[in-house]
């Protein structure tokens, strides 16, 4: 820890994203000149180069729930109350079907200090798919911390192994490239997403210091691989961005430990608060919305979630929550 | 300091440094982050502390992004001028650069740990 880097702190040097900035600059002016044409020209041709995202989502009935929420002590118990009061994982997740579990594995942190979804709340739906008949469950993420170290100090890789499922991440993760709407052309994602009939996205309710909190819509950013930073810029519209173009089966959303403040790394366990529940839902701004609440932030006043209820991805009306009570 | 390992020593840049803290990143930059030093200490029974030395362009600037970093359980520690720490995290300032460590296996013996590595990350920085 003794070796700074010795380069003058004072020398002006430019960030990716303010080069990105600069480009995105020159591009504009290129264009009001007459460049355009071909600008855009080049943009479809990428972009018609690769695939569009699947929507993983089920039919529904209008008169389904969109979302359910339990709270107890056991995490696993609060999984199964919530799936069961949508209907249960079958009506889902049908039998052969590979399914995808996507959580917060980003960090190299216990679960105490609530960086990273829940092992407990990953298992059971891990067991839960496996019992509506799914062929193959598989659990994985990009970490942004070492992803050794990541997977095994959040607990999800032996947690999620012994339900069953396949765990997933680093080197062992294929990136495909990906068109995203409303993103630049560059951006990878991983190959389960277009090998997997269902994807759940099983996010953690934390303090994020961009976006004031980060729940299901932004726990997509661990599917991208390279280009995902570019998505910070202009956050509250990039997350509904990612909303838009991440349809899944289900979102779960993990408030068993709700990290409060320095996020989205964490690792003070005053930061956290304990609240012990657990919601599911096919509405993925309810679930948003309901996840906020747990850290005691209006949904309202969150940019990213009016983004995504404006684009009609859903709704933040609370009432729509089913409240299940405490076990 | 008791410390059994160290990991090699990342370093990052205003390019890189989302790598290694995603978005969080965007306050270090806004306060003028110029680059950083991190390593992870083990210690007997496989505790391990994470360590991030970020220096900014100014005083002004490590100071507020230990200001906002400050966890709520944070105190002073006894001794050790500048120093804050909750037992699981303890965090520090000497002029332009700021100290962040992180016990990744909180436990009794994480807060004694964590101050004698500051204090021996700031000795020999100013030998």
């Amino acid at each position: 820890m003794t070796d700074l880097p010795t380069r003058d702190p004072y020398e002006e040097k430019p960030t990716r994203r303010e080069m990105a900035a600069r480009l995105v600059s020159t591009g504009v002016a290129a264009a009001a000149v007459g460049g355009g044409a071909l600008f855009f020209h080049d943009r479809r041709h990428l972009e018609a180069a690769a695939p569009e995202i699947p929507d993983w989502r089920v039919p529904r009935s209008d008169a389904a729930p969109r979302g359910a929420a339990a709270r107890g002590a056991d995490p696993a118990a609060n999984v199964r109350r919530a799936v069961a009061a949508l209907g249960g994982m079958e009506a889902f997740v049908k039998k052969g079907e590979s399914v995808l579990i996507k959580p917060n594995a980003g960090w190299d942190r216990l679960p105490e200090q609530a960086a990273n979804t829940d092992p407990k709340v990953v298992a059971e739906l891990v067991r839960l798919c496996k019992r509506a008949g799914a062929k193959r469950v598989v659990v994985a993420d990009l970490s942004v911390n070492d992803p050794v170290r990541s997977m095994t100090r959040s607990g999800l890789l032996e947690a999620a192994r012994s339900a069953g499922a396949e765990v997933l991440y680093g080197k062992s993760l294929k990136l495909v490239p990906a068109s995203l709407a409303g993103s630049s052309a560059g951006l990878e994602v991983i190959d389960l997403l277009f090998s997997c009939q269902r994807v759940i996205n099983v996010p953690i309710v934390k303090h994020h210091g961009l976006s004031r909190a980060t729940v299901g819509m932004k726990n997509w950013m661990g599917v991208l691989g390279r280009g995902r930073n570019r998505l910070h810029q202009g956050i509250d519209r990039a997350v509904a961005e990612l909303g838009a173009t991440f349809r899944p089966t289900l979102t779960v959303v993990d408030a068993t430990r709700v990290l409060l403040s320095n996020g989205p790394q964490g690792g003070s366990l005053s930061d956290v608060k304990l609240v012990n529940a657990v919601a599911a839902g096919t509405d993925p701004v309810l679930c948003e919305a309901w996840g906020v609440t747990q850290m005691g932030l209006d949904p309202s006043s969150l940019g990213f979630i009016t983004e995504a209820e404006k684009r009609g991805l859903g709704r933040r009306d609370l009432s729509l929550m089913r409240d299940l009570g405490t076990a | 300091m008791g410390a059994l390992a160290r990991t090699e020593t990342a370093r990052y840049d205003r390019d890189s440094l989302y790598e290694a803290i995603d978005g969080a990143a965007d306050g270090y930059l806004a306060r003028g982050f110029v680059s950083a030093v991190m390593a992870t200490y083990t210690y007997a029974g496989a505790a391990e502390i994470s360590a991030e030395l970020h220096r900014f362009g100014s005083e002004a600037g490590a100071g507020e992004q230990s200001a906002g970093e400050r966890p709520s359980a944070a105190r002073s520690v006894p001794g050790f001028e500048g120093a804050e720490s909750d037992g699981t995290v303890l965090l520090a300032v000497r002029g332009r650069d700021y100290l962040k460590l992180t016990s990744l296996t909180p436990g009794p013996e994480a807060e004694g740990r964590l101050v004698a590595l500051a204090q021996a990350a700031f000795q020999e920085k100013t030998r």
